[in-house]
């Protein structure tokens, strides 16, 4: 690119030796001489006047000729996984026909345009989440929670681009509110995260070949996720139980009203951490407690306390917390009191990190101050409990698991729109 | 034959900046050198501004941490470089 001069580190060794001075110290130095020459060096033609980039074309068809359907789905898929533009699984072909079933589920026109999707801003417009969400073997009464799903993604408080690129290999989380969760039948129970219910797996199929697809994203090409996403092909998709849940439902806390549907799109990190539970170990609940604030400890992130945990609560745990007289809001603030880092636990730059965050007022005084920053100190895993969120979920018996990431990337959406369901119209 | 529908959405032009233009020499000329706090971007720099307090004394470096983490902005820091500086390294990207 014509308009950024950059100079290289190697990358082996200086993710090894960026932990000590005496190993960093020959990489700075051998990069002077091509940072001065980046500097003075005369700006060529290019790099005076820039000339516009080429604008990606795209056809708005695709042709696939062969000698019989079966030969010609074959070829199709085969055309598509070599272009980047399919997950590696078979994909259902996006035919004319296709999409104008699936544009059957929203009353929103096919030319809206949703939002730019990260990283490379390719136009999300309802017709090109249709045209994905047929791909992805969905079916046209989806479509709103799709869409919804897509604003949410798209939101500029959404950031989307570290979701798509990082190295942390994040995955999407999307879980479905209200009345249009059980009119489509998304798993709210056991297996909730598993195999067997087409909503919740081609729900979360078409977000992933959205993504792929409109943000323009491959692995080791700018998807550069170490191992790969959990859930890669579906993300982590289901319902929030909210029959057997003893509190109000999720988006109700947000001020929505029971009988409005939503999707939350949020982003877990590498891992869902089962804490607890089950049918094999005896447990009480405050037992359990004990284990989610340890495990939010351990699984935190030094990134000043911008991170979220989301707690996917069994629904027994739910309730026995209930009986004892535990509301949502009191079980994170009790969490965000008892999930705690001890001082002796954080790095120094992570020290240093926390005190310009005091001093700048990023971290208010009231969450942490500079006089506990010392042996024998514990640190705060969040900035208050509304970086702690619940959603019970699961069956009986049940786990309760935790999710947690560090950064901005969590948004709810109504649903609306809907033809096909009496929910989210 | 098949026909299907092109399932990329279409990503906007980029408009490219111009580079600034370059310097003829570094000496006496004020390079900032900014820590972008991706991590390990710290100690490198700083490897740096000693390279070039020991090799190149007439060059004056200013050393500035970016506010908040890797992926936040900090416009206070770019009008600051942009009114002061004559040139910026930043580092680490990734």
């Amino acid at each position: 690119m014509p308009s950024l001069r950059t100079v290289t580190v190697p990358a082996d060794p200086y993710y090894k030796v960026r932990v000590s001075v005496e190993g960093l110290r020959p990489l700075a130095a051998g990069a002077i001489d091509a940072i001065i020459s980046a500097l003075t060096r005369p700006l060529t033609q290019d790099e005076e006047k820039p000339k516009p980039t080429v604008i990606e074309t795209l056809d708005r068809t695709i042709e696939v000729t062969a000698e019989s359907y079966t030969t010609a789905s074959e070829k199709f898929n085969e055309l598509f996984l070599k272009n980047q533009w399919a997950d590696g699984l078979p994909i259902i072909p996006p035919t004319e026909e296709a999409v104008k079933w699936m544009l059957k589920g929203t009353t929103r026109s096919p030319a809206e345009i949703i939002g730019q999707v990260a990283p490379k801003n390719g136009t999300g417009t309802i017709e090109k989440i249709a045209i994905n969400a047929v791909m992805a073997g969905a079916k046209p009464e989806y479509l709103p929670v799709i869409i919804a799903a897509m604003e949410g993604f798209t939101d500029k408080n959404y950031n989307l681009t570290h979701v798509q690129c990082s190295t942390g290999s994040f995955t999407p989380i999307i879980f479905v509110n209200g009345p249009i969760a059980k009119e489509l039948n998304i798993n709210s129970g056991i297996g909730f995260l598993g195999h067997g219910w087409r909503a919740n797996s081609t729900i979360g199929r078409a977000l992933r070949l959205c993504l792929l697809n409109l943000g323009h994203t491959w692995p080791q090409v700018n998807d550069m996720a170490t191992t790969g996403r959990q859930s890669a092909y579906t993300f982590f998709t289901f319902a929030e139980n909210e029959a057997q849940s003893p509190w109000k439902p999720y988006h109700a806390d947000l001020g929505y009203k029971p009988e409005q549907s939503t999707v939350t799109v949020s982003t877990g990190g590498s891992y869902f951490r089962s804490v607890a539970g089950g049918a094999v170990v005896t447990w009480t609940a405050k037992e359990v407690l004990q284990v989610l604030a340890k495990t939010l400890a351990n699984t935190a992130s030094p990134q000043l306390m911008n991170q979220k945990y989301i707690i996917a609560m069994a629904p027994e745990l739910a309730r026995e917390l209930a009986q004892l007289g535990f509301t949502k809001d009191a079980i994170k603030q009790w969490l965000h009191e008892n999930a705690r880092i001890p001082y002796s636990d954080y790095r120094p730059d992570g020290i240093k990190e926390l005190k310009e965050a005091i001093e700048n007022g990023r971290i208010p005084p009231h969450v942490l101050s500079k006089e506990q920053l010392k042996e024998g100190g514990v640190i705060p895993v969040v900035k208050g409990p509304e970086g702690i969120h619940i959603i019970v979920v699961g069956g009986i018996p049940g786990y309760t698991g935790v999710w947690n990431y560090g950064a901005p990337a969590h948004q709810t959406k109504k649903i609306h729109g809907a033809t096909l369901t009496k929910a989210g119209r | 034959m098949m026909t299907v529908l092109n399932p990329r959405g279409k990503p906007p032009g980029i408009p490219l900046v111009p580079m600034a233009p370059r310097l003829d020499s570094l000496d006496e000329k004020t390079v900032y050198i900014v820590d972008s706090r991706f991590v390990g971007g710290y100690s490198l720099l700083q490897e740096m501004v000693g390279w070039f307090a020991k090799n190149m004394p007439k060059v004056k470096t200013v050393f500035r941490e970016k506010t908040g983490s890797y992926f936040d902005d900090d416009p206070t820091l770019w009008a600051e470089i942009k009114e002061k500086g004559d040139a910026m390294i930043m580092a680490i990207g990734h």
